[in-house]
């Protein structure tokens, strides 16, 4: 199809440099004979695009990875991501292109990762790398631009959608296939998926933006990880036989984040058929932050009855302040980094929401690959969520930090 | 072995393809001192160090201490050939004390541990002692002495070292005339007990007194050495500025006008009170007095740049309350200040740009600035004092002594003060040039501006001034005027106490 | 005779004077000279319009910041101010609660108390504009937040994106180098040919001779702050845009990167005699290595080794070239 414009435009060139150094033929007759070419190769183009169109019918129910797809929705209804997040305060203004609907993916594949049908060059920017999810995601994803035998240009951007944007508008100048983003900023990230609408350059974004155009969203669905940690924590706390009576500290960022607002929305649901549970906010950055605020909530809260943290800096922050004060408060959190795996294993925390890194990247990048190929692909696609209590905690571990066990990050050999 | 204890053969040194030393020929007598003079720019600072191994000795060079010959490429080779420097700006750790800042060079003796107090307390004491200088606490912080007081560990520290050599950089500059006298004293105790003394000064009188053989160095060249006794200041000047000095102090007779300023009863809280004086149309009026008697703080008040408590001024018979400097400029008032790197020049700007500093303050539209019109006026203010520099581009960190003292005075000129408030007019100047500034003082005189002029150097407020009010410790002591003064009646005001 | 001492030699310059005055365009020279050599992307004049626009912001700071310098300052508070202009505006458009010309008035006389504050302060309460500006990077940064409740609220109002930040002028030429290029023409005029310029100059030269000179001292130092912000309050503006947002985390890098444009750029941090095109070059070596590790895929880590590398190099070739010069 390009090959075709690019010839038209070839044609139309050498025809006009011609009429230009030849004098004897006048505009008119000029204009005449382009617009014979013109017809011709237009002809011609339509016959290649029918037959384009023709053979990407053919594949078009063809996923590759599809025997995992778990519909949320009837078949090809895209999941509504504006009127999920303006309710809960979270400003979106997303589009998403691909017409495939809304799946649930489990943290594996049935069927082979889908090989490319051309040597595509993809960008892939990703938010942050200095820590292990950031460096599992770009580890997976290198991984996964191997196998299915594209090239993968990195751009790690370090929380800068500055630095994201100028990746991408070099990538359009290098004339790459396809895009996979992780946002940095939820709003910022337009201007580049603007910039690569225009260019024409497939995308598909880990992690939902907020406002513009992506062919593919690739998220979890946080309700549910909110929701998995409340119940994790009501659990706990009536098998501790506690009353349902006094406060739960939990907290947050101290800024909105599409991820933060819905696993507030989840948890808090969980307690709503509590009256007597009073449920306090506090928030803050570091580990050393949540560190400090659950400290002094630990004694200004005698009757509290439990305690979540919504993200691991968080959970990480508060087990320490909660060991610190010789405390047994009832601890429950989103996230899987090794040290809160730990603390569930030693009792120290009653379950965290789990979800993969590796699995969801790997995902991405299929979608992306089904893409370019010319199949159908769902617009969102939500990763797996765990509830990961002492019982499953073990599995867990091997689940999500591959080749290692808990046991052995416990006795400090990894 | 021969009769000097360092002998420089053949010494130069260029920078750029300058040369700014050439062929300098030089033995030092053990004992002597040996005073070095010549104009700024003659190459005498350029001659210290290269004897103190800030410049590397030249290949072709050959300096030979005690009958061997010695090369040195760093300070400490120097240091270590017992060649001492005090510079102008004194290299004292001022939160020390004095005892750690007269051994600090010692720490070998100690093994790198200053620990033994008692030990080195000991050592400055006697070096001190020996010195003469018992007032000095060895315990004392060096930042709660006088500057005096700091030359004087500076060279302490050098006698403890062993000197053989000791070279001053006109150590005289800063300090008033007692320590003066006081630091003439031990340079001759220094001189009596064998220590080898370089000594470069402006001032031919001090240098009269003090000095055994001089030499006279002009734009790079040995000129000669004599003996002290067999030459005259005036042959000093001669070989100095290399051509017959006829009038060092061009002194202009201009009918005085009305009064301009008067000042009645002037006080200004803690510093000064009592200052009464008038100063004419075309009067130059001196302010004589030690360092200490707050000439130049007069000078702030009239300037709007120090609180007036009490008197009162009147400026051609109005009454004045100077309130800032922008007050005092528009009632025609400037002011040059002592120290011209420190508040009379920008010394990063070109000459251009110094040179209308207060030109550009002129009502303009929008603000904006026509550096031709600029330009233009600071050529007429080059001309008018005759700054030699190549362009007007040149930076003026880079000019002379003299030629920047011009610059700082030079941006007044188109602003044509009534009153010029001239602190030290000639400080830090050759003698060329400080004829130069007294010919323009003449010049602004007779076209009817008054010039208060604060002056250390006698022999300039005698015979630049008018009048002359001596002030000692914040009061006024007197008004002479032309044929009272004397360097005998100015000292006597002075310095005598009541 | 007297000028002989004075200047090493009658016109010309020497090589080492030739290096020391054109050192950041040789500097520049080289790094665009080996990122084109290591992919041919980086020199598409495309590319260099992005590189441009997308350091857009550092420019229009560092000239501003080339004014507090000179007057041997520093003000770490313009990403505050920057944050707070844009996350003020977001919300004073949103849904429609005011047209766009009012809402940027008010911003800018906003930003421009907040730089009156911080000069008024350092010049009356005597304190270095160091520690002033340190103390205020954190309360504007507070401020913002506080303002936005911590969230990015996102800027919807027709033509603003496309004004400040993602519109091209002819299709090529983004409007943020349009900003850049203005401002370089203005401040280079209001440095070199009025009075406001040449005060700053003489104040960060010799504050002391300025005060004797008459110069008000203080006002134009307050003045050069206040001024200061309105560059910031322009980066806000750009930075809002680019981001489709007013979100309080903007502009965090920005004095850092906006004060090592002006320092590559030969304005010398103790004050003094500036250069407006050194600190346009200076951004330029700031932008375009940005833009060619980016090119590279240099992970981030490598990519701020590499920016505190060049700085020290090029301070270190300097201290040599004057060294050498002065033999």
């Amino acid at each position: 199809m390009k090959k075709v414009v690019r010839l038209l435009v070839l044609v139309l060139v050498v025809l006009l440099a011609f009429a230009a150094c030849n004098p004897a033929v006048t505009p008119e007759e000029v204009q005449d004979v382009v617009e014979d070419v013109v017809e011709d190769v237009v002809d011609d183009a339509e016959d290649v695009v029918e037959d384009v169109v023709e053979d990407v019918e053919d594949v078009v129910a063809m996923h590759t990875n599809a025997a995992d797809f778990d519909y949320q929705e009837a078949e090809g209804t895209v999941f509504d991501l504006n009127g999920y997040y303006n309710p809960l305060g979270v400003e979106c203004d997303v589009t998403i292109r691909a017409t495939g609907g809304t799946v649930n993916v489990p943290d594996g594949m049935t069927d082979a990762f889908p090989t490319a049908n051309e040597a595509y060059t993809i960008g892939f920017s990703v938010y942050y790398t200095v820590d292990e999810v950031g460096s599992m995601i770009l580890d997976t994803m290198e991984a996964a631009a191997l196998e299915a035998g594209v090239t993968l240009l990195v751009n790690d951007a370090n929380y800068d959608q500055n630095a994201q944007n100028t990746a991408i508008e070099q990538w359009i100048l290098q004339d790459v296939d396809g895009v996979i983003l992780a946002p940095c900023d939820f709003y910022g990230v337009k201007e580049s998926l603007d910039a690569l609408k225009e260019a024409g350059i497939p995308v598909v974004t880990l992690n939902p933006p907020l406002a513009g155009e992506a062919d593919a969203v690739t998220s979890f669905d946080c309700v549910v990880q909110g929701q998995q940690a409340g119940e994790m924590l009501e659990a706990a706390i009536m098998d501790a036989g506690i009353e349902m009576k006094g406060t739960i500290v939990w907290q947050n960022l101290p800024f909105v984040h599409p991820n933060a607002a819905t696993r507030a929305l989840g948890f808090l649901q969980v307690f709503e058929k509590y009256p007597d549970v009073e449920l306090i906010e506090l928030t803050g950055i570091s580990p050393e932050d949540h560190y400090t605020a659950f400290e002094g909530a630990l004694a200004a809260h005698p009757d509290m009855i439990g305690a979540w943290g919504l993200y691991s800096s968080a959970t990480i922050g508060m087990m320490n302040a909660k060991l610190a004060a010789d405390s047994d408060v009832l601890l429950s959190s989103v996230d899987n980094d090794k040290l809160i795996l730990k603390g569930i294993y030693d009792g120290d925390i009653v379950g965290s929401a789990c979800y993969s890194s590796i699995w969801p990247a790997r995902w991405t990048m299929s979608q992306m690959i089904n893409l370019l190929n010319g199949v159908e692909i769902p617009g969102l696609l939500y990763g797996a969520n765990m509830a990961v209590t002492p019982d499953n905690v073990e599995e867990a571990f091997e689940l999500y930090y591959p080749g290692q066990t808990l046991a052995g990050f416990m006795a400090g050999t990894e | 072995m021969s009769e000097f204890i360092l002998e420089m053969k053949n010494i130069g040194k260029s920078f750029s393809g300058v040369s700014v030393l050439r062929n300098i020929n030089l033995g030092l007598v053990k004992g002597e001192v040996h005073a070095l003079l010549g104009e700024n720019g003659a190459g005498k600072s350029t001659l210290i160090k290269i004897i103190s191994g800030f410049h590397p000795t030249e290949k072709t060079a050959q300096i030979i201490l005690d009958g061997k010959r010695v090369a040195f490429k760093k300070p400490k080779d120097a240091l270590d050939a017992s060649i001492h420097t005090i510079y102008q700006e004194l290299t004292l750790c001022p939160d020390m004390t004095v005892a750690e800042n007269i051994v600090i060079d010692k720490q070998d003796r100690f093994k790198g541990v200053l620990q033994h107090k008692k030990q080195y307390n000991k050592i400055a004491r006697d070096v001190l002692n020996r010195m003469e200088q018992k007032d000095i606490r060895v315990n004392a912080m060096v930042r709660t002495l006088s500057i005096a007081q700091q030359q004087v560990v500076e060279i302490a520290k050098a006698i403890a070292s062993d000197a053989k050599v000791i070279l001053m950089d006109e150590p005289t500059s800063s300090i008033s005339q007692e320590d003066a006298d006081e630091l003439m004293n031990i340079i001759r105790h220094l001189r009596d007990q064998g220590v080898t003394i370089i000594y470069i000064s402006h001032r031919l009188h001090e240098i009269d007194g003090i000095a055994d053989r001089i030499s006279v160095l002009r734009d790079g060249d040995l000129v000669g050495t004599v003996n002290n006794k067999d030459v005259t200041e005036n042959d000093l000047i001669n070989m100095m500025v290399g051509r017959q000095l006829k009038d060092m102090f061009p002194k202009r007779d201009i009918k005085l006008g009305d009064v301009v300023l008067s000042v009645k009863d002037l006080e200004s809280e803690k510093t000064f009170k009592n200052v009464s004086f008038e100063v004419h149309k075309g009067e130059i009026f001196g302010i004589g007095g030690l360092v200490g008697a707050k000439r130049t703080e007069v000078l702030e008040a009239l300037y709007g740049l120090r609180k007036i408590t009490g008197g009162q001024i009147e400026l051609n018979g109005k009454k004045f309350v100077p309130r800032n400097p922008i007050n005092a400029m528009k009632h025609k008032i400037a002011f040059v200040t002592e120290d011209r790197k420190k508040s009379g020049l920008v010394l990063c700007l070109s000459v251009m740009e110094n040179l209308n500093m207060i030109n550009a303050q002129e009502k303009t539209p929008l603000g904006t600035l026509s550096w031709k019109k600029l330009m233009g006026k600071a050529k007429k203010q080059q001309d008018s004092l005759d700054i030699r520099i190549f362009t007007l581009k040149q930076i003026v960190d880079t000019l002379s002594g003299g030629n920047q003292q011009k610059v700082a005075l030079g941006k007044w000129m188109e602003f044509k003060p009534d009153i010029l408030l001239f602190d030290e007019p000639t400080r830090g100047i050759d003698i060329g040039a400080k004829t130069e500034i007294y010919n323009i003082m003449g010049e602004l005189a007779a076209a009817g501006t008054a010039i208060i002029m604060v002056s250390s150097e006698l022999p300039e407020l005698i015979s630049m001034a008018d009048n002359i009010m001596v002030m000692r410790e914040g009061v006024m002591k007197g008004v002479l005027n032309r044929s009272e003064a004397t360097q005998e009646a100015v000292m006597t005001l002075a310095a005598l106490k009541d | 005779m007297q000028a002989k001492s004075g200047v090493k030699k009658r016109g010309g310059i020497t090589v080492g004077q030739f290096f020391i005055r054109f050192r950041t365009i040789i500097i520049l020279i080289v790094i665009m000279g080996i990122f084109t050599a290591l992919n041919d992307v980086f020199i598409n004049p495309i590319n260099l319009l992005n590189m441009l626009k997308r350091q857009s912001f550092v420019f229009i700071v560092g000239f501003g910041m080339t004014f507090v310098i000179t007057l041997a300052g520093l003000d770490l508070s313009v990403g505050g101010v920057a944050a707070i202009t844009g996350v003020g505006f977001s919300m004073l458009v949103k849904g429609g609660l005011m047209p766009i010309v009012p809402a940027l008035l008010i911003m800018l006389v906003v930003a421009l108390a907040l730089g009156f504050f911080n000069g008024f302060v350092s010049v009356k309460g005597k304190i270095e504009p160091f520690l002033v500006t340190l103390a205020t990077m954190n309360i504007f940064r507070g401020l913002a937040l506080i303002l936005s409740e911590g969230r990015p609220t996102p800027i919807v109002v027709e033509g603003f994106a496309d004004f400040f930040g993602n519109g091209k002028i002819g299709g090529v030429f983004p409007t943020p180098v349009v900003f850049v290029i203005v401002l370089f023409a203005a401040t280079w005029f209001l440095y070199k040919k009025t009075k406001f310029g040449f005060y700053v100059r003489c104040i960060g030269g010799n504050q002391e001779a300025a005060r004797v000179a008459g110069i008000k001292v203080n006002f134009i130092k307050i003045t050069a702050y206040t001024l200061n912000a309105f560059y910031a309050f322009v980066a806000g503006l750009i930075l809002a845009a680019l981001f489709n947002s007013g979100n309080p985390d903007l502009g965090k890098d920005l004095p850092l990167d906006a004060i090592s444009g002006v320092i590559l750029g030969g304005t010398a941090i103790s004050g003094g005699n500036g250069r407006i095109w050194g600190t346009f070059g200076g951004c330029l070596i700031i932008a375009a290595l940005s833009s060619g590790m980016s090119l590279l895929s240099l992970p981030y880590s490598y990519q701020i080794v590499v920016k505190g590398a060049v700085i020290i190099l090029a301070m270190l070739l300097d201290n040599y070239l004057k060294a050498r010069s002065n033999e």
